[in-house]
């Protein structure tokens, strides 16, 4: 009986015309006046209920909050530790160069100094291998461990050789210069002497070189992808488009990233695999990061003190700002938020207690080892099943359908 | 009758019409009675052409590699471990041969084969891997293989322009009334599922889900307020429940297809399900009446005739004899038989203990859609006893990280993998590896906890349907 009334409505324009002549083919019964009065209707009722104040009710404002989340972390935890780790880079240049002029143990010590403070900075960096380092490669380029002092040698005897091939991920990066700066003799004149008097001296500079170069770009390829005046990623990363958390959103490519990161690279790589415990309780103390440097659980502390300012939101300046922690305070999971928080330093506390050398720790006392890797199954736990679940993000590392 | 012109078209739309799909008087009359073939075409042109599309899209995802040539494990359902990949080659086969079928039910071109063809090599997909289940899929190899049954080439297709003599105008009222029932099935199903304590009173997991589009212009301040989850909860289970019923009824069908159209649209933008809201937009134009499905075709020809110049012949203005099967007598108890299947199957759950959700025992293939938000984390420990030695297992090493996610939270995945994993290790030099399993699983927000009893040793326990007694009871 509606429609009779609605029928009444009489339109003189030549839309009105041809619409007697064309009904919809969707709704029968609803000729397209009828529709094109629903669709007006409709568009008022959302035009009209647009942009109202915002409400400070119970929840706030969840996507406000990822925006500022995502600002905090793109522009004050991302950009700043590529900063820092392609200034650590960059000393690292100098260094070698300085070295390669002329070799002495004062310059050895210098490069191996700019090796290891590049090589911590890099753990502030590497859990965020989205965007543009994870286009770049930046991790295999950088950070493919146990090294191949073979392929090394290899490269080193044949003289040529392409840094970035494939082939070559486990003979370049920090682990590759690990080797060449402490790995290749017992002490100092040792190393010095494979750089000074030995036969193939001039080649082992070249490839202490080469190494260097090649991290060198890799580091400033990704380090201006991100910046605003380059490749500007962090417009996408911190723009409103990307602050839902689906797929590609900033906080899924994020949750997906450091997935990945935390239980392959730090909990598997640094812990799991040397303390055997993937090699049936049969330790693999040779696989540990930095095995010549010595310095892997300091490695460790940093990774995981990086995951916690992440998790803070705390910024390259030591400022609290918002981060994860503060999101799930907004979604009221406050209980999670807190036990996640605690979880953080208490991980961190049973990794200070270990002591470098990380293969000496292994052989002496494998339990604290295996203690660190139960804290850090904890956190793979909030990760994947509470976080993930609260915060409505899938970890798959694929966009697939659901229903 | 059947060269009906727009005004008359337009009348017999009004016409009351039965919506019955049986009743016990007259039952023979509802499932021969003739009608018109127009629903049917249009059905099966809608349902080939998004076919086409899907796989087209799926493809273009690179999901063929992705979910079938990349994984070295396949979660198959049981009973049908035999349906194994055919490698990359034969996948993309698979594929091309997927599409065509769907073509050749699009165009009505060898129907009969192109509808076998298109089940059998969809369900094979389907049965590979249970990782990447959806109750929508289920619609589509169910469908297909209605679809093999019913005579939905009779007209307007390739095959009656190659043999005219095929040509139909009307066919027996069941083979339209099937898949109203089937879409019936998935919505009212969808609905009842809804119906429970999360999904009403807590607004989980759409709680979780809708403040996450938080974003969106316009829309994206009302999604994070509560009471819309809450709305959108109850709107839901409404819709799903009743909307059929709209659909059937003449008079509120077109506001009920304004709500489809709403509905699914709504869904299309908040959630991540690809195709099957648009599937479903336009399945269910089956409900609406022969003439206008009539009109479209009409409009088609209209408009092929006078780009052609009016040289094809027109057979639709010819009278045909109906359809007579010599299968006939078989057609009314095999109905019965699916429709009873479907009915019955989504309740199975019932014979098993314990929560559902927490479960997941009888929860496939029982219409439970977009219904709870479950993640997890699943430590595989393998021991063994003669040799004494111990690892704890990198799922990543074996699985995708979709497949690894679909496994942690539910049963007998984990099953599946923890044998999976036996072999790996006897492989390995493990004489009598023991698996056990340390999961924690969240469900709708709450906090994880222990779905499995974690001394229970896996590989020592038969897959099956029979309750597993491992799984531990779900506490509030």
């Amino acid at each position: 009986m509606k429609y009779k009334k609605l029928h009444t409505i009489e339109l003189t324009s030549d839309f009105a015309r041809r619409q007697s002549l064309w009904r919809s083919p969707l709704i029968p019964h609803m000729n397209i006046s009828h529709s094109f009065y629903f669709i007006l209707f409709l568009g008022i009722c959302l035009s009209s209920c647009k942009d109202p104040e915002p409400d400070p009710g119970p929840d706030g404002d969840l996507a406000a909050l990822r925006m500022t989340v995502n600002t905090n972390i793109g522009n004050n935890l991302i950009i700043p530790a590529y900063e820092a780790l392609l200034t650590k880079v960059n000393s690292l240049e100098t260094t070698t160069a300085d070295f390669i002029q002329e070799p002495d143990i004062t310059k050895l010590q210098a490069v191996q100094d700019a090796l290891k403070s590049a090589w911590i900075s890099w753990q502030d960096a590497s859990l965020y291998l989205l965007g543009p380092g994870e286009s770049a490669g930046l991790r295999s380029a950088l950070a493919t461990y146990p090294t191949s002092d073979s392929k090394i040698e290899t490269n080193i005897g044949a003289g040529n050789y392409i840094l970035g091939s494939i082939d070559n991920q486990s003979a370049v990066g920090f682990p590759a210069l690990d080797y060449l700066l402490h790995g290749q003799a017992e002490d100092q004149a040792g190393i010095l002497t494979a750089f000074t008097t030995a036969s193939d001296a001039a080649q082992r500079l070249q490839y202490l070189t080469d190494l260097v170069v090649h991290i060198k770009d890799k580091v400033q390829n990704t380090h201006d992808g991100w910046i605003a005046s380059s490749g500007n990623y962090i417009a996408e990363f911190t723009s409103e488009t990307a602050s839902g958390t689906d797929a590609g959103s900033s906080f899924g490519l994020l949750l997906n990233a450091i997935d990945l990161h935390f239980q392959r690279f730090l909990r598997d790589g640094k812990i799991a695999i040397p303390a055997g415990i993937r090699s049936a309780g049969v330790p693999r103390p040779k696989t540990v990061e930095a095995l010549y440097g010595g310095y892997s659980v300091e490695l460790l502390v940093a990774a995981l003190q990086a995951y916690e300012r992440l998790f803070l939101g705390i910024t390259a300046s030591g400022e609290d700002k918002e981060g994860l922690y503060d999101y799930l305070l907004l979604l009221e999971e406050s209980e999670l938020a807190e036990d996640l928080k605690s979880q953080w330093s208490s991980t961190i506390n049973t990794a200070k207690a270990l002591n470098d050398p990380l293969p000496d720790q292994i052989d002496t006392d494998l339990d604290a080892v295996t203690h660190v890797f139960l804290e850090m199954q904890k956190i793979v736990v909030f990760i994947k099943a509470d976080m993930a679940s609260v915060m409505g993000i899938t970890i798959t590392n694929q966009d697939n359908d659901g229903d | 009758m059947r060269r009906q012109g727009i005004h008359e078209s337009a009348m017999s739309a009004r016409k009351p019409r039965r919506f019955r799909i049986s009743q016990r008087t007259g039952q023979t009359s509802e499932v021969f009675r003739q009608v018109s073939i127009a629903p049917l075409v249009i059905f099966r042109i809608l349902f080939g052409g998004m076919m086409f599309l899907s796989i087209l899209r799926f493809a273009y995802k690179g999901w063929i590699d992705e979910l079938y040539i990349q994984p070295q494990f396949f979660f198959t359902y049981y009973g049908f471990e035999w349906v194994q990949p055919l490698g990359a080659q034969g996948m993309y086969a698979i594929f091309a041969l997927m599409a065509m079928a769907a073509l050749g039910i699009m165009l009505g071109y060898r129907y009969r084969l192109s509808a076998i063809l298109f089940f059998l090599s969809f369900t094979y997909v389907e049965l590979l891997d249970k990782s990447n289940y959806l109750n929508h899929y289920y619609f589509v190899s169910l469908v297909s293989f209605l679809m093999i049954w019913l005579p939905a080439h009779r007209d307007f297709s390739l095959d009656v322009r190659r043999i005219p003599a095929l040509r139909r105008s009307t066919v027996a009222a069941w083979t339209i009334r099937i898949i109203q029932f089937q879409l019936a099935v998935v919505y009212v199903y969808a609905g009842i599922a809804k119906l429970n304590p999360d999904w009403l009173f807590h607004a989980m997991p759409l709680k979780l889900w809708l403040p996450a589009q938080g974003h969106l212009p316009l829309i994206g301040y009302w999604l994070q307020q509560e009471w819309v989850a809450y709305a959108f909860c109850w709107m839901g289970a409404f819709y799903d429940l009743f909307i059929v019923f709209f659909l059937l009824y003449r008079k509120t069908r077109p506001w009920a297809y304004v709500a489809v159209l709403a509905f699914h649209g709504m869904t299309a933008l908040l959630f991540q399900i690809g195709m099957f809201p648009y599937i479903m937009i336009l399945a269910t134009l089956i409900f609406f009446p022969a003439s206008f499905h009539q009109l479209l075709i009409d409009r088609w020809r209209a408009g092929m005739r006078s780009l052609s110049s009016g040289s094809n012949p027109d057979f639709s203005s010819q009278s045909t004899s109906p359809l007579s099967s010599p299968f006939k007598a078989y057609i009314t108890p095999l109905l019965t038989l699916y429709i009873l299947i479907q009915l019955l199957l989504p309740f199975r759950f019932a014979l098993y203990p314990n929560t559902l959700f927490w479960t997941e025992q009888g929860y496939r293939f029982s219409w439970r859609v977009m219904l709870m938000e479950k993640a997890g984390y699943a430590m595989f420990n393998v021991h063994d006893p003669v040799s004494g030695k111990m690892e704890q297992v990198r799922n990543y090493e074996y699985l995708t990280p979709n497949q690894e996610k679909m496994m942690s939270t539910q049963p007998d995945m984990i099953l599946q993998f923890a044998h999976f994993l036996e072999k790996i290790y006897k492989n390995k030099g493990f004489v009598e590896p023991a698996i056990t399993v340390e999961s924690y699983v969240s469900l709708n927000g709450r906090r994880s906890r222990l779905l499995l009893d974690p001394t229970k040793n896996l590989a020592a326990v038969e897959e099956g349907f029979s309750h597993k007694d491992w799984i531990l009871p779900f506490e509030e």
